[in-house]
C-alpha cells in the first residue's frame, strides 16, 4: 500500500501536477512533498502563512532536529494520512495492550521500530507540530510502558532520555535499592564475563 | 545506575530466572543506548504527560513509584487522575457534614457540597482517587469482620455507613462477584454466602441512609423554592429502591434521572401542544385553563394515546401506586401520586404552582386562588381523567364518604402534610397487601422513621440496621 501512495506521490510530483514543499533534514537533505500533505504540519502551515498562494516563492523549511531517517519515515506516514486512511481517533485511557486494536492495521506496523527511532518520531512531531502522529507515537510510547515491566522500561526510558544520575535515585522503599543494587552487580559480572 | 554504591555481597537473589533474564536485558540495552546516548533529546513536560495520559491507572502507579521524577510530574496530572476517578467509580460526590447531637450524618447541599465541589475543583483529584482506593481495599475486610463479630459491629457499621456512597461501587463489585459464584457452583442456587448477605444488608442500609438523611434535609430547607413537590416524592421511592435496582443501575438512585427527565418530557409534549393551539391570542380564557385543558391529553383515559394516565382502580392498595417513579413508568397510580405528578408537569409548563387539595379520602389540585368566594374556585381530578371540578363537586365527593363537607377541607396542604400522606398510604398499603416475599416482611415498620410524629429513638447505627425491615433479612446458609 505505501508503494503505492509513494508512487502516487512522487508521480504527481513530477508532473508537476501539484506544489510541493521542500523540507531540508539535519544532515542537509532535501525532501520535496506535495503541498497537502506537508500541510498537515502545523509548523507548514505557520511557515507559509499568507504567502501561500505565492507561486514565486521557493520555501524550504529546514529541520536542524530531524534527521533524514526520521523525516523519511514522518513524510511516509503524513502520505498514508492523506492519501490512504487517517487514524482513527484514540481515546484516553487505552483500552487494550495491542495498537492493532485502536488504530487501523498499518499504523501499528508503523510504529513497530526500534524504540531509538521512536522516540526520535516524537520529538520530530513534536517540532513539526504534526498532530496525528504525535498522537499515534505516543500512542506506541504508552503501549510500550503497559505491557513490558516497568523497571526495565525505566531503565531504558531514563537512558534513552539523558535524565540525570540524582534522578535515578529511587523514590522510596527498600526494595527499589535492592534491585537497583542487584542490577548493577549483575551488569559487572556480565560485563566481566563478556571480557573474559 | 552507576552512582548507586554496591556491594557485591549483599547479592541476594533478586527474584527467579525469569528476572534474571529480564535484568540481563535490561543491561543490554543499557549498554547500547550509551552509544546513542549524545543523539536523543529530551521530551518536554507536555509530551511526557500526553503519553500518560494513555495509561490506565495501574501503570501510573507504577511509574509514579519508580523514581522522584516521575513520582513529581504523575502527582500532578490532575485532569488525567479526574479521568481515572469517574471512570472508576459512579457514586461517591457529595459529602457528608457531622452532626453530633443526633449521632447521624446530615448532608447539606447548599453548604458543604459546594465547599467538597471546589475543593476537588482545586486540583486535588490524585489524592482523591488514592483516598477512595485505600477505602475500597477496606471494605471487604470490613464486611467480614461484620459477619465475625456480629454482637460488638457497631464500629464497623458505623465505618461502613460513614462513607455512604463511596463504598458503593465497591460493594456492587463484591455482591456481583458472590452472586456470580453462588450460581455457578452445583446446589447452591438461591442460597446465598454470608458475604453476599452481609454485603447486601449494607447497601440497602447505605441506600436507606442516604434517603432518610435527603428526607430530613428536606424537611429543613426553609426556602421554599429550592424543594419541590416532587423531590419528597423521589426521596420515598429512593427509600424503596430494591438491591437489584441498585446492582441494576450505574449509581445509587439513579432513577431519579428518569423522574425529571420524564417530567420535563411530559412538560415538553403540553408545550409543543399549547403553541400548535396558539392560545396565547384569545384573551377569553385564562392562560392556566388552557394548560389545564391540555392537560386532559395526558390524564384523560379514553384520549387513546400512550402518555395518558390512569387512575389505578384495580389494584388501589399496591405500594407502586405510591411511588413516583413507578407510577411515571407504568402510567397509572392512586390520586396523590397522581396529583403530585400534575402540579410538577404544569409548573414546568408555565411556572405556576398549582394546590394539593386534600378532601377526606381523596386528593384534587387546585387553581391558585386568591379571590373571596370559593364558588368561583376550580379544581382538578387527575384520578378521574383530569376532569375540572367546582366547588361543589368537591363538597360531594367528602359527602360520598359520609362525612360532612367544611370549607377548611380545600384549604391546599403543605409540601410536608403531602409527603407525610404518602408515607402513611404506603404503611396502610403494606398493613393491606398480604405479602408472599418474607425479605420484605416489616418493611412497613422502617416506613415509620419517615413520619414526623414518630419518635426517633435509634441512637446508633446498629440499631438502624438492626430495625425491622430497615435492611433485608438474611437468607439461611446452607
Amino acid at each position: 500500500m505505501y508503494d503505492a501512495c509513494e508512487a502516487l506521490r512522487d508521480s504527481l510530483l513530477a508532473l508537476g501536477a501539484v506544489r510541493s514543499q521542500s523540507y531540508v533534514s539535519k544532515e542537509g537533505d532535501t525532501f520535496e512533498v506535495p503541498i497537502e500533505i506537508a500541510k498537515l504540519s502545523n509548523l507548514v502551515v505557520t511557515t507559509l502563512g499568507e504567502d501561500e498562494e505565492d507561486d514565486d516563492m521557493d520555501l524550504e523549511i529546514p529541520l536542524p532536529n530531524v534527521k533524514a531517517t526520521v523525516l523519511a519515515k514522518v513524510i511516509e506516514f503524513c502520505t498514508h494520512y492523506k492519501l490512504v486512511e487517517p487514524t482513527t481517533p484514540i481515546t484516553t485511557p487505552l483500552k487494550s495492550n495491542r495498537i492493532g486494536e485502536i488504530v487501523q492495521e498499518w499504523y501499528p506496523s508503523f510504529v513497530n521500530v526500534d524504540q531509538t527511532l521512536l522516540f526520535e518520531l516524537v520529538t520530530a512531531a513534536n517540532f513539526m507540530d504534526i498532530t496525528a502522529l504525535l498522537d499515534l507515537t505516543c500512542l506506541a510510547v504508552s503501549v510500550l510502558i503497559k505491557v513490558r515491566r516497568i523497571h526495565i522500561f525505566v531503565v531504558n526510558y531514563f537512558c534513552l532520555l539523558h535524565i540525570p544520575p540524582i534522578h535515578y535515585v529511587p523514590s522510596r522503599g527498600n526494595r527499589r535499592k535492592r534491585f537497583v543494587e542487584y542490577l548493577t552487580s549483575r551488569r559487572i559480572r556480565y560485563l566481566e564475563d563478556k571480557a573474559c | 545506575m552507576a552512582d548507586c554504591d554496591c556491594d557485591e555481597s549483599k547479592d541476594n537473589s533478586f527474584g527467579n530466572a525469569d528476572d534474571l533474564a529480564l535484568a540481563r536485558e535490561s543491561m543490554v540495552l543499557v549498554q547500547r543506548s550509551e552509544s546513542s546516548r549524545q543523539s536523543v533529546t529530551i521530551f518536554p513536560r507536555e509530551i511526557q504527560v500526553q503519553i500518560l495520559r494513555h495509561l490506565d491507572w495501574k501503570s501510573l502507579m507504577n511509574l509514579r513509584g519508580t523514581n522522584c521524577y516521575y513520582r513529581g510530574i504523575v502527582g500532578e496530572c490532575q485532569d488525567i487522575w479526574k479521568t481515572h476517578h469517574d471512570g472508576r467509580w459512579n457514586n461517591g460526590k457529595c459529602r457528608d457534614t457531622w452532626l453530633a447531637s443526633r449521632g447521624l450524618k446530615y448532608w447539606s447541599r447548599t453548604k458543604n457540597w459546594m465547599l467538597h465541589a471546589e475543593k476537588i475543583e482545586d486540583g486535588n483529584w490524585f489524592n482523591e482517587f488514592l483516598r477512595r482506593s485505600r477505602l475500597d481495599q477496606s471494605v471487604h475486610l470490613k464486611l467480614l469482620k461484620l459477619i465475625v463479630e456480629h454482637s460488638q459491629s457497631n464500629d464497623v457499621w458505623y465505618d461502613l455507613m460513614v462513607h455512604g456512597k463511596d463504598i458503593v461501587d465497591c460493594l456492587k463489585r463484591i455482591i456481583a462477584k458472590e452472586r456470580e459464584r453462588n450460581t455457578s457452583l452445583p446446589g447452591r442456587i438461591g442460597v446465598c454466602s454470608p458475604l453476599q448477605v452481609t454485603g447486601e444488608k449494607v447497601l440497602m442500609g447505605i441506600s436507606r441512609c442516604i434517603a432518610l438523611q435527603e428526607w430530613k434535609f428536606l424537611h429543613e430547607v426553609k426556602i421554599a423554592e429550592r424543594v419541590q413537590l416532587e423531590d419528597g416524592a423521589m426521596a420515598i421511592a429512593k427509600f424503596y429502591e430494591s438491591v437489584d435496582d441498585i446492582l441494576t443501575h450505574d449509581s445509587i438512585h439513579q432513577f431519579e434521572e428518569y423522574v425529571l427527565y420524564e417530567l420535563e418530557r411530559l412538560a415538553n409534549i403540553i408545550k409543543n401542544r399549547l403553541t400548535a393551539r396558539s392560545y396565547a391570542s384569545v384573551e377569553a380564557k385564562h392562560p392556566t385553563m388552557d394548560v389545564v385543558e391540555e392537560m386532559k391529553f395526558l390524564f384523560d383515559v379514553t384520549s387513546a394515546n400512550d402518555e395518558a394516565f390512569r387512575g389505578n382502580v384495580d389494584d388501589y392498595y399496591d405500594p407502586k401506586n405510591s411511588l413516583i417513579s413507578q407510577c411515571l413508568r407504568r402510567k397509572t397510580g392512586i390520586p396523590i401520586t397522581l396529583a403530585v405528578i400534575y402540579t410538577s408537569i404544569v409548573r414546568r409548563v408555565c411556572d405556576i404552582q398549582m394546590d394539593i387539595i386534600g378532601l377526606p379520602g381523596h386528593i384534587v389540585v387546585g387553581v391558585p386562588f386568591d379571590g373571596i368566594h370559593n364558588s368561583s374556585r376550580v379544581f382538578i381530578d387527575p384520578f378521574n381523567g383530569g376532569r375540572i371540578l367546582s366547588y361543589v363537586d368537591c363538597s360531594e365527593i367528602v359527602t360520598r364518604y359520609n362525612i360532612s363537607f367544611h370549607p377548611d377541607m380545600v384549604t391546599p396542604i403543605s409540601n410536608e402534610k403531602v409527603w407525610q400522606r404518602m408515607v402513611g398510604n404506603l404503611i396502610h398499603s403494606h398493613s393491606m397487601q398480604e405479602t408472599e416475599d418474607d425479605n420484605d416482611d416489616g418493611f412497613f415498620f422502617s416506613l415509620r422513621f419517615l413520619l414526623s410524629d414518630y419518635a426517633l429513638v435509634i441512637t446508633n447505627f446498629h440499631e438502624l440496621v438492626s430495625a425491622p425491615g430497615w435492611c433485608l433479612q438474611p437468607v439461611p446458609f446452607l
